[in-house]
């Protein structure tokens, strides 16, 4: 065997080492994240900016100030189906944003409209009046959230 | 020379290396092992560029909880905090991250936005802090497992206002946890709120009381959003809505063992959904509502609880789609003088209640829903069970026309001192060993933690494995068993 040879098959080992080294550490960091909870600890989600949510709010705002205000004029049936297509929007906003702030707020909004869409034609009109009360809170809560 | 590098020998090599990596890398996780066992928050030198030892504490708290992880315990020196708690690591099942008070230190967070969030994170302990007077929800939690909250108070959140009302304790998408001996109250939304999923926690032993958002009628002692939870050993009262509630999405709870009373009053305000009062003082109006309320929900257990002075229909059951079985079971419960009488606000004669009875379920849940062994009273002539669309003013009356309630009693629960909130039993009580321990979730031990015991003096007539449970949250000690149970 040439010295040449032995050589190369040292600079081989060697880089081998440095890789499995180079996973090792990276697996490190990841098991390591894994049992914190991440693999970046990262300051409250509910410090970071809530701007990029506040479109889809003031427009989930205004489907849903439209939607509830209806029952006076549109029949439980269209009501419910109106408040279904508000609803779906709402649960998809909650669980996309990173915002907690935007996520409490919305996710009141959905949980008080799965209550207002059984209210209408489930319950009293005390219930029901009771209910509508609540989704206008979260409606204002939403809007100055967003500084509507 | 070096011997020659067979494939055999590189791969022995590789392997051995990798190996070694390994283990560095394992050692380098284990670091979080070897950490110090307590990390020390307030007190005289204390510094956020230290390292949290007693010589040098943290000044925050929020410091130590961004440096902490498994298996760290912070302690807190006496004082009122200002800063936001947040969990910046997750403990493990076996080693949380547990924070608390030192020993004999009162500890108050104040003023901050929240006290504790604890968001993507899990196996959290926070026990024994008093959080008032956020601008938002005391306790935040959201995707976190295993989390403990023990012994805390809530006391004050938010604003009365709409768009700025906040919970003592808001749980989204918790799981496994463990919610027990707080007391939450006088926050401007409900008290204990789960939602999006929470599941397979513990609300136990809690007090939540005098919760209200100031403007409408809606503020409950622990509101259920969210299925598969167990609710037991609460007391719940003086609330402006009602103490206990199931809404959409609050199916398949069990509530068991609470005490919920008195969740009525009188506002001064005109509130956006009230009615005023028809005389008197015609500025307010009636708040509160039912004990424990099911909206819309099914596969519920309410067994074994004790409801008292509501101003609505004590336990109450509507909502659920007709032609949907509900799956309900009212078992064991003592629901006494609800919806029958107004509160003694100004203004005399009011405008209540909205619902009648001690029990009611109405017309589209009575499908699917099975009640027994209850004990209801009324102090005063009223309306007793409402089942469906007509109300009864006795139970003999509501058993013939209902085939329900087969063992159901009326009668006066002979409580100690219901005036006191004191729904203890007295001898002789028609309650005792009469209830049906296999009711679902009738748990073995009453709302005090004291085991079910048999009274010598008492005929058994209950049924299950033990004959001798009492109905409600409280169990019966006779003389002669109260120095072995206490």
């Amino acid at each position: 065997m040439s010295a040449s040879t032995t050589s190369t098959q040292r600079w081989q080992i060697l880089l081998g080492v440095a890789l499995t080294m180079a996973v090792a550490l990276a697996s490190a960091l990841v098991l390591g994240g894994a049992l914190r909870g991440g693999a970046a600890p990262a300051p409250s989600a509910a410090a970071q900016p809530i701007a990029a949510d506040c479109t889809g709010i003031g427009s989930l705002v205004a489907a849903a100030s439209t939607t509830t205000a209806s029952t006076h004029s549109a029949s439980p049936a269209a009501v419910r189906k109106g408040v279904d297509t508000v609803l779906a929007r709402a649960r998809g906003l909650a669980r996309a944003t990173a915002s907690d702030d935007a996520r409490e707020l919305v996710q009141n909004l959905a949980d008080d409209l799965a209550a207002f869409r059984l209210s209408v034609v489930q319950s009293g009109t005390d219930r029901h009046a009771d209910i509508a009360a609540t989704v206008r809170a979260d409606l204002t809560a939403l809007r100055r959230l967003c500084g509507h | 020379m070096a011997p020659p590098h067979t494939p055999a020998r590189r791969a022995v090599l590789a392997l051995g290396t990798l190996v070694a990596g390994l283990g560095l890398a394992v050692s380098s996780v284990g670091a979080a092992a070897g950490a110090a066992a307590y990390l020390y928050v307030g007190g005289g030198g204390c510094s956020d560029t230290g390292a949290g030892t007693a010589a040098v504490p943290f000044c925050t708290i929020a410091k130590a909880a961004k440096v902490a992880v498994a298996g760290q315990t912070v302690l807190v020196s006496s004082g009122t905090y200002t800063d936001e708690v947040f969990p910046w690591h997750s403990g493990t099942a076996g080693s949380p991250i547990t924070f608390q008070p030192a020993a004999g230190a009162v500890v108050t967070i104040a003023g901050a936005k929240h006290g504790f969030t604890i968001s993507n994170q899990s196996w959290i302990t926070v026990s024994g802090f008093t959080v008032r007077d956020t601008t938002s929800n005391a306790f935040y939690v959201f995707n976190a497992t295993g989390v403990r909250l023990s012994n805390n108070t809530a006391r004050g959140s938010g604003s009365p206002v709409s768009g700025a009302t906040a919970y003592g304790m808001y749980l989204n998408s918790m799981t496994g946890s463990v919610v027990t001996g707080n007391l939450v109250t006088d926050n401007s939304a409900s008290g204990i709120y789960l939602t999006n999923g929470s599941t397979g926690n513990q609300i136990t032993g809690n007090e939540s009381s005098w919760n209200a958002y100031g403007y409408v009628r809606n503020a409950v002692g622990i509101d259920l959003r969210a299925p598969g939870n167990l609710v037991s050993g609460n007391r719940v009262h003086d609330n402006e809505d009602s103490g206990i509630q199931s809404y959409p999405g609050g199916d398949l709870n069990t509530i068991v063992d609470n005490v919920s009373y008195h969740n009525k009053g009188f506002t001064t305000a005109a509130l956006t959904n009230c009615s005023p009062p028809p005389t008197g003082n015609t500025a307010g109006c009636i708040t509160g509502d039912h004990g424990i309320d099911d909206f819309g929900v099914t596969g519920s257990s309410v067994v074994g609880n004790t409801v008292y002075d509501n101003v609505a229909a004590g336990i109450n059951l509507e909502g659920v789609a007709s032609g949907t079985p509900s799956g309900f079971t009212f078992a064991d419960n003592i629901s006494v003088d609800n919806a029958a009488s107004c509160p003694d606000g100004v203004g005399g004669t009011v405008k209540c209640p909205r619902t009648r009875g001690d029990i009611r379920v109405d017309a589209t849940s009575q499908l699917g829903t099975r009640l027994d062994y209850d004990l209801v009273n009324l102090s005063v002539s009223g309306t007793m069970m409402v089942w469906g669309s007509t109300s009864y003013t006795s139970l003999a009356a509501f058993q013939a026309a209902s085939g329900q309630e087969s063992h159901g009693r009326q009668a006066d629960p002979r409580w100690n001192g219901p005036g006191q909130a004191d729904f203890s039993l007295r001898a002789g009580s028609p309650a005792i060993d009469s209830a049906d321990s296999g009711a679902p979730g009738q748990p073995a031990l009453d709302a005090a933690g004291r085991p079910r015991v048999d009274d010598p003096s008492t005929p058994n007539s209950g049924v299950g494995v033990r004959s001798y449970d009492d109905r409600g949250a409280f169990e019966y000690q006779p003389p002669t068993t109260r120095g072995a149970t206490s």
